[in-house]
C-alpha cells in the first residue's frame, strides 16, 4: 500500500473529556481524503494530534514510514506535513509575502532567494499576488483563509491538512476554494480535508467518518455515505426513523 | 543599494553628526541628557526584544544590568582590566549567566516566566549584599572610570544606543528576525510553519542579556558607584516597560520614543520625587487605555507608516 500517513488506536482526554477515542485510518499518497463528522467527532483534535499541537496520549502515527508519534510541530512541518487553521490565523503584523516567507524558510528550509519565484507562482495560484506587500491584518475572510492555503503550500508540504477552509464562505466562493484544492491536489500534493459542505465531500477521493472521537469507516464517498451508522450518527437519520 | 536605502543610510549619517556634534557644541546637562536617552534606548531595545517579539515578558533585566554593572567594577577594581575589556567581560558573563539560569526559567511562561525572573533578581540582590568579595550592601567605587571625561562616555553611550537600534534592525532582516516577529504575531502558527519557538526564544533571551549586560557596562562608566540594591533593583525593568509601552511594544521606533519620553518626563518630574512613580505610572495607564500599541504602534497601525522597516517586499 502506497501510504503517506497512518495512524493506530489514536486518543486523546482533556479530564473528564474523551475527544479522541480511537482513531486508526491511513492516508494514500496523491489522494484528496475527506473528513466528517458531526460537531464534537474529534475531527479538529485528530489534526491537532497529527500536526503535534496536543500530546498523544496513546497511538502511534508514522509519516513517510516514520514514527512521529513524539516529535515536536516544528520538526512535523520540516518533514512535510503542512496544515491550516479553521479560524486563520496570519501574522497580521507581517504582510502576505511574509507569512509565506515564514513557512518557505523554516519548514521548507530554502533561502528567501532559492524560494522568490515559487512563492510568487504560489500568490498567483491563490490569487493573493495583488496582496503581497500589504499586512496580512488589512486582509477579509475570504483572503485570510486563501492566505491560510498560500501559507500551508509554501511549507513545501507532502500533506497538506485542510481544516474546514471552505466554512464561513459564500457559495461561489467555496466553490473557488474548491477548484484551488484541486489544482493543489494536482501539483502532487496529498490532501486531508475536513469540511462541511457534503456537495464538496462528495467530490473526493475517499472519505474518513468520525463519530465521539472514533473513527467509523474510511472508504469512497459513495460507501462511507450510505452507511447506515454514518447516516445515523452524521445525518441524525437511522432505519428506525424510516419505519 | 536601491533609492530607499540610500536614503537611509544619508539620515542615519546625518543624525549621527547632529548627535554627535552636542557633544562638541552641548553644555554638560544638555551631554547627560542626551546620554540617558541613549542608554535607556539601548535598555529599551533588549527588553522589547524579549517583551515585544518573544513574548518572553521579563520583569528581571535588572539582572543583567547587575552583573554587567558589578562585572565591570570587579575586574578593572581587582583584576585591572581596561575599562572597555571590563564592559565587554559583563556582557559575556550575563550571556553566560542567561544561559545558566535559561534552562529553569524557560520551564514556565506567562506571568511565572515574569515572576521568575524577578525572584532570581531580588536573589542575586540579596546575595551580593551579603557577599564579601563584593564589599557586600557597601558597594563598590569604579575609580577607574573617573578618567574618563563627559563627552568620552556620551560617544560611548551614542554608540550603544545607535549599536542596539542598528543591531535590532539587521536581527528582525535575519532568519532569526522572521521567527520572532512571526512568534509575536502566533506562537502557535509559527511552529505549524516550522519555527522553533523554544529554540528562538532562547537565541532571543541571550542576545537581550549579553546586549544589557554591555550597556550596564557603559551605564556604570557614567554613575561610577555601584550598589546591590540599586543594581539589582526592580526600577530599571519598569522604566523599561514603560518605555516599551509608551513607544510602541513589538516596534523597533517604540523604544526611541519611550526613551526619549520616559527621560524627559523623569527630569521635569525630578522636583516631585516622591510623586514622580505615580504620575509614570498614571501615564503609562491612560497610555495604554488611548494607545494600546503605544505611539509608534498606533501609527504604524493607522498610518502604515513605519521609519525602521524590517519589511521585505516582493
Amino acid at each position: 500500500m502506497n501510504e503517506i500517513l497512518a495512524t493506530k488506536h489514536l486518543s486523546k482526554s482533556f479530564g473528564r473529556v474523551q475527544a479522541v477515542a480511537d482513531v486508526s485510518f491511513a492516508v494514500r499518497k496523491g489522494e484528496l481524503l475527506g473528513v466528517i463528522g458531526p460537531n464534537g467527532a474529534g475531527k479538529t483534535s485528530v489534526f491537532n494530534l497529527l500536526t503535534g499541537v496536543y500530546p498523544i496520549d496513546n497511538g502511534t502515527i508514522s509519516f513517510q514510514g516514520q514514527d512521529i508519534t513524539h516529535m515536536p510541530v516544528a520538526g512535523r512541518s520540516t518533514m512535510g506535513l503542512g496544515r491550516t487553521f479553521q479560524i486563520p490565523r496570519p501574522f497580521t503584523g507581517m504582510t502576505v509575502y511574509e507569512n509565506l516567507l515564514v513557512a518557505a524558510t523554516f519548514a521548507g528550509g530554502r533561502k528567501e532567494r532559492e524560494c522568490r519565484d515559487e512563492l510568487s507562482e504560489i500568490l498567483k495560484l491563490t490569487h493573493l499576488w495583488n496582496y503581497r506587500n500589504n499586512f496580512a491584518r488589512s486582509l477579509p475572510l475570504l483572503d485570510r483563509k486563501r492566505l491560510e492555503l498560500a501559507r500551508g503550500l509554501a511549507t513545501d508540504p507532502q500533506l497538506l491538512l485542510l481544516d474546514e477552509i471552505a466554512g464561513g464562505l459564500t457559495e461561489a466562493e467555496a466553490a473557488e476554494v474548491f477548484n484551488l484544492i484541486k489544482a493543489i491536489q494536482h501539483r502532487g500534493v496529498t490532501i486531508v480535508w475536513i469540511e462541511h459542505i457534503m456537495s464538496m465531500m462528495e467530490a473526493t477521493d475517499r472519505l474518513l467518518a468520525l463519530a465521539q472521537g472514533n473513527s467509523i469507516i474510511c472508504d469512497t464517498p459513495k460507501v462511507v455515505l450510505n452507511d447506515p451508522q454514518v447516516l445515523e450518527f452524521y445525518l441524525g437519520w437511522s432505519k428506525k426513523h424510516e419505519q | 543599494m536601491d533609492r530607499a536605502g540610500k536614503i537611509r543610510i544619508s539620515l542615519l549619517i546625518l543624525i549621527i553628526v547632529v548627535l554627535a556634534s552636542v557633544s562638541v557644541f552641548g553644555d554638560r546637562y544638555t551631554k547627560m541628557l542626551f546620554m540617558l536617552i541613549f542608554l535607556y534606548m539601548a535598555l529599551g531595545q533588549f527588553w522589547n526584544l524579549l517583551g515585544g517579539y518573544s513574548g518572553l515578558v521579563s520583569l528581571g533585566q535588572q539582572i543583567f544590568i547587575g552583573l554587567g554593572g558589578y562585572t565591570l567594577a570587579v575586574t578593572v577594581l581587582n583584576y585591572n582590566f581596561p575599562i572597555w575589556l571590563g564592559v565587554l567581560t559583563g556582557g559575556i558573563v550575563c550571556l553566560v549567566f542567561a544561559l545558566i539560569i535559561s534552562k529553569a526559567i524557560f520551564r514556565m511562561s506567562g506571568v511565572y516566566f515574569s515572576i521568575g525572573t524577578w525572584v532570581v533578581a531580588e536573589s542575586l540582590a540579596i546575595w551580593f549584599s551579603n557577599w564579601e568579595y563584593v564589599e557586600m550592601g557597601q558597594g563598590l567605587f569604579i575609580k577607574p572610570a573617573k578618567l574618563f571625561s563627559v563627552s568620552d562616555i556620551y560617544y560611548l553611550s551614542m554608540i550603544v544606543g545607535i549599536g542596539s537600534v542598528i543591531l535590532v534592525y539587521f536581527l528582525l532582516r535575519s532568519k532569526l528576525g522572521l521567527a520572532l516577529m512571526a512568534m509575536r504575531d502566533n506562537p502557535g502558527a509559527s511552529e505549524v510553519c516550522g519555527v522553533s519557538v523554544f529554540k528562538n526564544k532562547l537565541y532571543c533571551y541571550l542576545i537581550s542579556s549579553f546586549g544589557t549586560g554591555i550597556v550596564a557596562g557603559v551605564l556604570y562608566m557614567n554613575i561610577i558607584f555601584i550598589q546591590p540594591n540599586q543594581a539589582f533593583g526592580i526600577d530599571w525593568t519598569v522604566a523599561l516597560v514603560f518605555i516599551s509601552i509608551i513607544g510602541g511594544i513589538g516596534t523597533i521606533e517604540g523604544p526611541i520614543i519611550g526613551a526619549v519620553v520616559y527621560v524627559l518626563l523623569q527630569q521635569w518630574l525630578s522636583n516631585f520625587s516622591s510623586a514622580s512613580m505615580l504620575v509614570l505610572g498614571i501615564i503609562a495607564i491612560l497610555i495604554m487605555l488611548i494607545l494600546p500599541r503605544g505611539i509608534m504602534g498606533t501609527i504604524q497601525q493607522k498610518l502604515g507608516f513605519e521609519i525602521l522597516s524590517p519589511r521585505r517586499y516582493l
